[in-house]
């Protein structure tokens, strides 16, 4: 059990964890909802539960502590709303500029539109994505399409602007 | 699909799910053979697909720095997680421990044990809050008297103190005496003296079990009051033959079925009330441990006024025979002088056998 817990983790921590970054917006918030979600991921693997599709369900697990946290962090109006793109975010490093106008072209989009983006972005299917965060698949698909085109629109006016600013 | 097939062009699901890859082949097969010949679909198509190249580019693979912070963090990540199971593995130890210890005791003899001493208290405060009828307390108490002082080896010692009052035309008359009672088995003896309020030995009463009584009287002025006053007030014979007992009491009031018992924590007491016969109040009370006797209050009826008499107990000692001095169970001097060579003692006629 343990060798399956450390194979799991070895191969899904990564992906889970930069998932959960740019979901969020903030380094240590994903790393405590990874660990969170890994530790539920042992329990269920202790109690001798089947998992189908670990990797889903992991993914479906850390999408919905990242939802709950969300919404305690909207209810403590005054703590610092992570999802929302802020320069305030303290990280170890410095932010790179590219890395900051992906996460704010990522924190222009809807909470359910940059959730189906980064799960697809990862490799999942539309049923899986469907599947982890309780959407519809048919429009898990329109979501992703319009998601993209948002990003990438968002992504483009912000580099323009940054590249003005810099002259 | 099926618009497709009569010439019409896919809708965004569609072309969405074609540019993932996720549409079956039958339709992958028209969707290609229909963007062949449609432009805007073309153009619609090829839009998605950048976006979807641009997306993967930027949200693929996190580039060195941010990767070797990733990996930084969950090195770190996965300690934390090693912790918090080993935390929760010893708490849910812990937890395991004490629910089989919780099991363990907790068969149906323990339940039943429980209710079987919650039925036991129960049942105590149920008995001990039972009302008891005066007959049958004066039946207990009366053969729990019985057994007292049967001990040859031991000598009973009670004293009474005993008052009556009495209002006598403008003068309020009051009597205070005190009773001491020997009762010694082993010497065949019961032995009652009177003192006045200021000690003096008044008379004595010496009754063996062969039925010989010797009565002492002494003639003292004080004692010359009593049989003055009017009826009520007992004179000392009648103090020297009164037994300050339960069956005394039972026959003083005749019928207990009038009587009513009140409950106190520590006493009974039993009140009885015929104005017919002159007793306007007679009352027992009894310790609740031994059923004896401690104190008796007797109020008739003589003319127009209400005499009052109380006897109580003040001191009981069980005492060791050879403990007591010889002399205790010998008449004083001045009551055999007085008897002898003074007024002769009132009724009963004197016997004097020494």
């Amino acid at each position: 059990m343990q060798q399956d817990f450390d194979d799991l983790y070895q191969c899904h921590a990564a992906e889970l964890y930069r998932y959960l970054r740019r979901l969020t917006g903030a380094r240590m918030t994903a790393q405590d909802i990874l660990q969170e979600a890994f530790f539920k991921l042992h329990l269920q693997l202790s109690a001798a539960r089947a998992l189908t599709n670990a990797r889903a369900w992991l993914f479906q697990v850390a999408t919905n502590l990242a939802h709950n946290r969300r919404r305690d962090e909207m209810r403590a109006s005054q703590r610092e709303e992570r999802y929302e793109f802020s320069p305030k975010v303290v990280d170890f490093h410095q932010q790179l500029e590219q890395q900051q106008l992906l996460q704010r072209a990522l924190q222009n989009l809807t909470p359910q539109m940059r959730q189906v983006l980064l799960l697809a972005a990862e490799g999942f299917t539309h049923r899986e994505i469907a599947e982890i965060t309780g959407i519809a698949a048919g429009y898990v698909a329109v979501l992703i399409g319009r998601g993209r085109a948002a990003f990438k629109h968002s992504y483009q006016q912000n580099d323009r602007s940054s590249d003005e600013k810099h002259g | 699909m099926k618009n497709m097939a009569s010439g019409q062009c896919p809708d965004e699901l569609t072309l969405q799910l074609y540019v993932d890859g996720e549409t079956a082949a039958p339709a992958a097969e028209l969707i290609f053979h229909h963007l062949a010949h449609c432009q805007n679909c073309a153009a619609t198509l090829r839009e998605m697909r950048e976006a979807r190249a641009f997306c993967l580019e930027r949200l693929g693979e996190d580039d060195e720095r941010e990767a070797a912070i990733s990996h930084q963090l969950l090195a770190e990540a996965r300690k934390t997680i090693q912790q918090k199971l080993e935390a929760a593995s010893s708490s849910s130890a812990k937890v395991g421990w004490l629910a089989r210890l919780m099991t363990l005791p907790r068969p149906v003899w323990l339940t039943t044990a429980t209710a079987l001493l919650l039925l036991a208290v129960l049942s105590v405060i149920w008995l001990s809050m039972k009302s008891i009828s005066a007959a049958e307390l004066l039946q207990r108490s009366a053969q729990a008297e019985s057994q007292v002082g049967t001990d040859p080896s031991q000598v009973i010692h009670r004293t009474i103190s005993f008052t009556a009052s009495m209002p006598v035309r403008d003068t309020h008359f009051k009597v205070t005496r005190r009773i001491e009672i020997w009762k010694a088995p082993g010497r065949d003896l019961t032995i009652r003296r009177v003192f006045n309020e200021r000690g003096e030995l008044l008379g004595g009463r010496w009754l063996s079990a062969a039925s010989k009584q010797s009565y002492y009287n002494r003639n003292i002025k004080a004692q010359m009051l009593i049989p003055a006053l009017p009826g009520g007030i007992p004179t000392l014979e009648q103090l020297l033959n009164r037994e300050f007992t339960t069956q005394d009491f039972q026959q003083l009031i005749g019928a207990a079925k009038l009587a009513r018992v009140e409950t106190k924590p520590d006493v009974y007491i039993i009140n009885y009330s015929n104005e017919a016969t002159g007793l306007v109040r007679a009352t027992l009370t009894l310790r609740r441990t031994d059923l004896q006797p401690i104190a008796q209050t007797l109020v008739t009826r003589c003319r127009e006024n209400l005499c009052e008499s109380n006897y109580a107990e003040v001191g009981l000692e069980k005492l060791a025979l050879a403990t007591v001095a010889p002399s205790v169970f010998e008449p004083e001097p001045e009551l055999i002088e007085s008897s002898v060579n003074g007024k002769p003692a009132s009724t009963p006629a004197p016997v004097v056998t020494r």
